[in-house]
């Protein structure tokens, strides 16, 4: 062990240079503070949001704001809902203010009407030009621009904390990490630590699928960081759902723009939106749009995105905002207008994607554990939309850096001890020594369990893919990285097992089928025992303790209020109770 | 419509780099997310890392010359027999 240990000090420790870091980072420095920006890849290029689609879901004023709460089925926080919806058009306007460039029509900010947002919502969506690449080059730049400093290549792998203990009963203290490309280990101390890593992105082929989702990127670091230190998390099982080409991976987001004039058939050309209503042919959201191809694909068939009917107008806007999507479809040799293209939906939490879950956070950004903020998708994003989109993660990120840095302003630096320094960089750098298993022997098991789990679940389904991931992390101290650059996946993969193991917990628990969460031995949506959110958190000897905090239904006051009693979720409606042929 | 069945196995993306084209800048390293790309002795790039690609053409984009071509391909073909 020869690695070098480096240290920082910053008022603010910012982990993760993606929307909701970039933007904490640049509001922590105009509140006065002193931060450092960790990125585990290159801030400005990492994360979702340098690959999302263009599609920035935000308020205007005039609009109704119950419209954008218009969700079917999914918890959220209304009020705190409200104020960020609110927030969203504030941050468009700073954005604006950057150079990012929006879609612009006679000078105004121009939306696509019936974009089906990822949020609760209905929202209506701006269009980014350049898509989240550009957006995110502009953000960096004004993260620079003010001096915020920035470490890149160095996944942080654990928080530190005053008594040394993980979980911990003090406070965080800092994060410790190491390079990716040096021997190197990082050590931050910070007053106040702001976790803005991203959220869960297992990536692995899903069958029929031709690429796996960023082996390094989105790998839960965050959520599992904070689960480990003990803070207490929050809505683990929720998420959206959303669609990914069969033959390569782009980012998804292109069924954002379902309502501009794509479609989505099957086989013999039939809308697969038509079985979920007439009103989704119009109007589709995200969700039922995923269980429309999961309904399609569990009777044998497959589903195509159907562009012919965009006009060249529209084929132009897309280039405009979803630019990898258009590239690779071009690049593959589909003319969006002419050929119909294969996708497969891929599911929150169950088919291994969730970003609605994370460490529970206030409305000051504060997690459980003093000196620990989060936003973005490594927090539970105060609970505002199941699925946390580019909109409101920035708007997340932008709120958390305010409470940071002024926490910061009230507390001051404390040393790490040794002996945390010592054990936490062991815990990652054995991960180069000795023989074992390899990072793909342990992927390939744990992808495998996740396809076997499926889009439709059963409790039977989501145990054993549970018991096959808590083997998997039994065994994970065996395995062996080649390099470095193998140790950041061998680390993602740890973190990636500990979060889904959580998750598939979190289902377990939850009795029901609510939002994109479907589980055949549960069909309805019960809000007669389950109007709660599920929250829980790591005791000190390791064990995971699981509650509900009740929503009394006063609190939900706009334009969705979830029935009394039960209901059976939309998609079994369709589909009918039994989804035997999904074996 | 004729139906799509898998043909073979499933690919990776493929990383061209025009050497002849390369300006030696080293902008396509930090331009990737996967961390893929290393700078080679001679200062030319490679793609040390291909399997990590995910086609997401930061590198190609963030190129100055446009020495970097990804290609991601189609598995996919015809099945005769269903038309």
């Amino acid at each position: 062990m020869t690695d070098k240990i480096i240290y920082h000090q910053a008022d603010v420790l910012v982990v993760g240079g993606g929307a909701a870091g970039a933007m904490a980072a640049i509001r922590a420095k105009e509140c006065g503070a002193d931060v450092l920006l960790v990125d585990k890849s290159i801030f400005g290029a990492s994360g979702c949001a340098a690959l999302a689609s263009g599609a920035y879901i935000t308020y205007v004023p005039g609009d109704d704001i119950a419209f954008h709460l218009s969700g079917r089925g999914v918890l959220v926080n209304q009020t705190q809902a409200i104020k960020a919806i609110y927030a969203t058009y504030d941050v468009l306007k700073i954005l604006d203010g950057w150079g990012v460039r929006f879609v612009k029509e006679n000078g105004e900010i121009w939306r696509g009407k019936g974009f089906s947002g990822a949020a609760a919502s209905g929202g209506l969506a701006a269009g980014l030009i350049g898509g989240g690449t550009a957006m995110m080059k502009v953000v960096r730049k004004e993260a620079l621009r003010r001096g915020v400093r920035v470490l890149n290549r160095t996944p942080i792998t654990d928080l530190l904390t005053s008594d040394g203990q993980l979980p911990t009963a003090g406070h965080v203290i800092g994060a410790i990490g190491f390079s990716g490309r040096e021997e190197e280990i990082h050590v931050c101390q910070a007053k106040s630590v702001l976790m803005c890593a991203g959220g869960f992105n297992f990536g692995y082929k899903r069958p029929g699928q031709n690429f796996a989702g960023m082996p390094l990127d989105i790998t839960s670091d965050g959520v599992a960081m904070q689960l480990r230190a003990g803070a207490v998390m929050g809505n683990m099982a929720v998420g959206s759902k959303y669609l990914q080409s069969m033959e390569f991976c782009c980012a998804p987001g292109i069924e954002h723009f379902t309502t501009m004039g794509t479609g989505w058939v099957n086989q013999d050309g039939v809308d697969v939106m038509r079985r979920f209503g007439e009103s989704e042919t119009e109007f589709t959201r995200r969700l039922s749009l995923g269980h429309a191809v999961a309904l399609e694909m569990l009777e044998g068939g497959t589903v195509f995105l159907d562009g012919s009917r965009l006009t060249p107008d529209k084929v132009r806007l897309l280039w405009d905002v979803i630019p990898i999507i258009m590239q690779t479809f071009d690049n593959a040799g589909y003319e969006i207008t002419r050929d119909r293209i294969p996708y497969i939906p891929v599911n929150a939490a169950t088919y291994g994607s969730s970003h609605g879950g994370g460490a529970v956070v206030n409305e000051k950004s504060e997690t459980s554990l003093p000196g620990l903020f989060a936003a973005g998708a490594s927090s539970d994003g105060m609970n505002i939309s199941p699925n946390l989109n580019l909109s409101w993660c920035m708007v997340l990120g932008w709120w958390a850096g305010e409470h940071a840095a002024n926490y910061a302003k009230r507390t001051s630096l404390q040393d790490v001890g040794k002996e945390q320094i010592a054990g936490l960089s062991q815990k990652s750098i054995k991960h180069l020594n000795g023989d074992g298993l390899t990072f793909n022997e342990v992927h390939s098991k744990a992808a495998q369990a996740l396809i076997d789990l499926g889009v439709i679940t059963t409790d039977e389904k989501i145990t054993k893919a549970r018991n096959v991931l808590r083997e998997l992390l039994a065994v994970y101290d065996k395995v062996k990285a080649q390099d470095r650059h193998d140790l950041v996946k061998v680390i993602g993969l740890r973190n990636s097992l500990e979060a889904l193991t959580v998750i598939l917990r979190y289902l377990l628990h939850r009795q029901e089928s609510r939002g994109s969460v479907i589980n055949s031995d549960h069909p309805e949506t019960d809000n007669q025992n389950w109007l709660t959110l599920t929250k829980s958190n790591m005791e000190p000897n390791g064990d995971l303790k699981l509650w509900d905090d009740p929503i009394p239904h006063e609190k939900f006051y706009l334009h969705y209020r979830p029935k009394p009693g039960k209901s059976m979720h939309p998609f079994f409606k369709v589909v009918g109770r039994q989804v035997d042929s999904q074996k | 419509m004729r139906r799509k069945v898998m043909a073979g196995e499933p690919l990776y993306p493929t990383i061209e780099i025009y050497k002849e084209v390369c300006i030696r800048c080293g902008a396509c390293d930090p331009a990737c997310p996967e961390d893929v790309m290393r700078i080679g002795t001679d200062g030319y790039p490679f793609a040390k890392y291909a399997e990590d690609c995910q086609a997401c053409f930061l590198c190609e984009w963030d190129c100055p010359v446009g020495a970097i071509k990804i290609s991601v391909h189609k598995w996919w073909k015809e099945d005769e027999s269903a038309a």
